[in-house]
């Protein structure tokens, strides 16, 4: 257990971390595999993986009962029930919070110098401008389809290799018993992860009796792939953003709400329970 | 990149997140008031701007924990307080809520600073790369920290008993 191999070194033994990368979803899929056997062979890392587990599960439920979440905000106002969240602290207009910082900073002045400054109030201003619109002109530039493809030539000319394309946003070639996975969920509170806004889909969560979870991948799917993982309290959909699906999430009815975060940072919370028994989320770009 | 939906969509979670690290609301409302103030004067580039909303929030912490008594002192003061806009509670809840917040907190507060960022990152959900990049080290030391931190917790909190809650 203290060892610090990686399962991908074909050892037995492989370090917590390790465990902690296979509890959240970090491993390649690859990893995931060899993990699954060393778990098989050897009962004491299994009984590690179990502690690791369970305490990052009760945690979670620990957090969530010691303070109120944008989720609990809503779910406790069904009324005002909304896909979007509700900021814990009301702000109307984002730019109060530039003239609250002007009469923060005058407040604070007598307190203590430094607290609230960064690195523009202490003489950098104009080497930071001079940076910012330095960057924005290159931005700009590249932009520019002529301009990008001259500078990527260049490159390749000096390095004297292609410019590498941008990498995938998930790994290719998922078998197919990463669909229909079953988890059991803690808690009366849970996430659910798209890493990417695909093209067309949605995703249907779905409350039913039982301790136990499910998620599967369901509709046309041909050539995309797909990795859904559980994640403790979080359910983690690996797809593309060319992806064309519909993902069906199951979860037990002690769960009283759920929160949805898509890849491009956007986060849905929404309450389950109370006769609300399905919530679709259109995943479509 | 417009900063009133970035705020709406991330405000939330992100001062959900200082409330733990710091245990105190009103540093927490502070910390993420900053950040989003350095949005709008320094916008990332990231298309995905809200690992830079959290790492910027965090290093805000990070600077302002330094000043460790007050902090100290506002946690003598406000322990058991409500966060800022918490819906009305009953009072048997409230006090259950309360003692467990306290508990939660004297358990995180035993942390290392690092150890409690990482940990609760990770709560929220963002990948060890992510969480590495915004403490400065690497996703190798981020999963030995977790499982660290998270044993540090099994002796002050009842992640291990036979009930739970």
């Amino acid at each position: 257990m203290t060892a610090n191999r990686s399962p991908d070194s074909g050892n037995v033994a492989v370090s917590d971390a390790d465990l902690v990368r296979y509890i959240d979803g970090e491993l390649t899929l690859d990893e995931r595999h060899r993990m699954d056997a060393v778990l098989k062979r050897d009962a004491a890392m299994t009984d590690r993986l179990a502690v690791l587990r369970r305490r990052s599960a009760r945690l979670s439920t620990l957090l969530a009962a010691a303070g109120p979440t944008a989720v609990e905000t809503e779910a406790a106002n069904p009324a005002t029930a909304n896909p979007a969240p509700t900021p814990a602290i009301p702000a109307a207009d984002v730019a109060s919070i530039a003239s609250a910082r002007t009469a923060r900073a005058s407040r604070t002045s007598a307190q203590s110098a430094g607290r609230f400054r960064g690195p523009a109030d202490r003489g950098g201003r104009v080497w930071l401008r001079a940076a910012i619109v330095l960057l924005t002109v290159l931005g700009v530039a590249m932009a520019v389809p002529p301009v990008r493809a001259w500078v990527v030539d260049r490159l390749e000319r000096i390095t004297g290799q292609p410019a590498e394309p941008p990498s995938p946003a998930v790994a290719p070639a998922v078998p197919a018993e990463h669909f229909g996975v079953r988890f059991a969920v803690e808690g009366a509170s849970f996430s659910i992860e798209m890493q990417a806004v695909q093209r067309t889909g949605r995703l249907i969560v779905r409350a039913a009796a039982g301790e136990e979870g499910s998620a599967d991948v369901q509709g046309a799917y041909g050539g995309e792939s797909f990795v859904v993982i559980p994640v403790r309290q979080l359910l983690r959909v690996q797809n593309t953003a060319e992806s064309r699906a519909d993902y069906v999430v199951t979860l037990p009815s002690h769960v009283r709400s759920a929160t949805v975060r898509l890849a491009d940072g956007r986060e849905l919370p929404f309450a389950l329970g109370n006769g609300v028994t399905e919530r679709i989320v259109e995943l479509t770009r | 990149m417009d900063a009133a939906s970035l705020y709406a969509e991330h405000h939330p979670a992100l001062y959900r997140y200082l409330v733990r690290l710091t245990g105190d609301a009103d540093l927490a409302a502070d910390a993420a008031q900053e950040t989003f103030t350095r949005l709008l004067e320094k916008p990332p580039r990231d298309e995905h701007p809200r690992a830079w909303l959290f790492t910027v929030a965090t290093n805000v912490v990070r600077k302002w924990s330094n000043r460790r008594c007050r902090r100290a002192e506002l946690l003598g003061a406000h322990e058991g307080r409500a966060a800022v806009s918490d819906p009305p509670v009953a009072p048997d809840r409230a006090t259950e809520q309360a003692e467990t917040r306290s508990a939660v907190h004297r358990a995180l507060d035993s942390l290392s600073e690092k150890e409690r960022t990482i940990l609760l990152m990770r709560e929220e959900g963002f990948s060890h790369r992510e969480i590495a990049d915004a403490v400065q080290t690497t996703t190798g030391s981020v999963g030995t920290m977790i499982a660290r931190a998270l044993d540090k917790l099994a002796a002050q909190l009842p992640l291990d008993a036979e009930e739970f809650l």
